[in-house]
């Protein structure tokens, strides 16, 4: 389990970033390993579980990388929805050409870091935006690879 | 009929309409997807599918269509956001048939590849607690994967033999849904080869039996259990449930399904079965245009 300190920061960077609602995640446990934080909905009968090998609990959340915090792109996918800035919506011929690519220009006032990659409403998950007008891919490879087969 | 091959022969005497269930082999099962309301809306899944171009067809299950494509399920848009599963239209009934509620504790002992764990969540709203359990490192991965794709947040995934779950009696309700010999899944090819046949040697009704009464041991007293298999064999269905209804205070459920079913039997090649076996439920591939399967509800007394 997650020091309260941590888990605002965690949730704060959501809300701050992309516009999620902090009582979004209210329900829910955040865990963490060495490099991941999961999502786990909080449950009373989870104490009794203790004694077995619990391989993973919940949805990969976020992760630290270089420094800073990575939404996961299940994450993203499952809670994007509900985010309200720092959204790339873009046609699913560009998505394509971003994980072709690995990057792409994006003419946007959004600040440097994650954006939520959307297409026709839809999350994907999430990709690095930084100044000038750079995208750069950072879905996972396997997705990569089936979006480009997708356009 | 003489050329039914082993071990299905011995069997017609209790498949309704044993020529048609023979003939019906050599086609291929429709496929069936499950969509995932806890990823976006269903109107927003259905539409996304007609894009691209997927027909669907009603099934009267909740979330179930037939998916005709010309293109592959796994390879379309809506798989890879989560919105959908790829599932055998059967494997909707055990989850059905456990009924459980939100903001319970849910085992489901042989959990991978998931297609049930996920379905179990879907129907509890992601709250509460599904432990989705396999007892093989290499399934536990498909199973993790797929949790992850449909966005899953109440299930945690454990690595146990039937030996080592943990002592007393946790659970609400326990899935079994058992490793058999897969007959429900038999096709015949052209050269009257069965297909899908699995190989091996393994004592699979010992395994069966293990299984269901340590299940039952790990229920609630008034819990749910249900138990089930995609084989027709007798001796791993109605054998392995009158071996539990021998060994513990367990009784027998009934059930109206929402596919077209049969008893379950009360004697097969000169064994008895507890009488209660007949509240079993059967479902053959010819009947239900799915996968085999049989399936009993179980309570605690």
């Amino acid at each position: 389990m997650l020091r309260s300190d941590t888990r605002e920061e965690i949730i704060g960077y959501w809300e701050e970033r992309f516009g999620v609602p902090a009582r979004t995640f209210d329900p829910y446990l955040l865990m963490a390993s060495s490099r991941t934080v999961y999502l786990v909905r909080e449950n009373p009968g989870l104490e009794l579980l203790k004694t077995m090998r619990i391989q993973n609990a919940g949805l990969p959340f976020i992760r630290k990388v270089a420094g800073y915090l990575k939404p996961t792109t299940f994450a993203v996918q499952r809670f994007g929805a509900w985010a309200g800035k720092c959204i790339a919506n873009l046609s699913i011929s560009d998505l394509s050409r971003l994980c072709r690519d690995g990057e792409i220009k994006l003419e946007k006032d959004f600040s440097p870091g994650y954006v939520i990659l959307r297409t026709d409403g839809d999350t994907w998950g999430c990709s690095l935006f930084l100044s000038p007008d750079r995208l750069l891919c950072r879905l996972p490879k396997n997705l990569r690879k089936a979006i480009m087969q997708m356009a | 009929m003489e050329d039914a091959p082993s071990p299905l022969a011995s069997y017609l005497d209790f498949i309704p309409d044993p020529e048609e269930y023979l003939g019906s082999l050599t086609d291929f099962l429709p496929p069936y997807i499950r969509i995932n309301p806890i990823k976006a809306p269903v109107s927003r899944i259905l539409g996304l599918l007609q894009e691209e171009g997927v027909r669907l067809a009603d099934t009267g299950i909740s979330w179930f269509y037939q998916a005709a494509s010309s293109r592959v399920l796994g390879s379309l848009r809506a798989y890879h956001l989560g919105y959908i599963y790829p599932q055998a239209l059967s494997s909707a009934l055990p989850v059905l048939a456990l009924d459980p509620e939100p903001g319970e504790l849910v085992l489901d002992m042989c959990a991978a590849p998931g297609g049930k764990a996920t379905h179990i969540s879907q129907l509890m709203d992601d709250t509460g607690t599904v432990v989705a359990n396999d007892r093989k490192y290499r399934r536990i991965t498909a199973l993790t994967a797929n949790i992850k794709r449909l966005g899953i947040t109440n299930t945690v995934v454990t690595l146990n033999s039937r030996t080592i779950l943990p002592a007393g009696q946790p659970f609400d309700r326990v899935l079994v849904d058992a490793p058999c010999s897969g007959e429900g899944r038999y096709r015949i090819g052209p050269h009257r080869e069965i297909i899908h046949r699995k190989r091996g040697r393994t004592d699979l009704p010992a395994i069966q039996k293990g299984l269901l009464v340590k299940a039952f041991d790990l229920v609630k007293p008034g819990g749910m259990l249900v138990y089930s298999t995609c084989t027709i064999n007798p001796l791993e269905n109605e054998a392995v449930v009158h071996h539990l209804l021998q060994q513990r205070s367990a009784r027998l459920l009934p059930w109206t399904p929402p596919l077209e079913w049969s008893p379950g039997l009360t004697e097969f090649m000169g064994k008895e079965y507890d009488t209660s076996c007949r509240l079993c439920r059967r479902f053959y591939p010819h009947r239900i245009r799915s996968v085999g399967f049989f399936l009993a509800r179980i309570v605690k007394v």
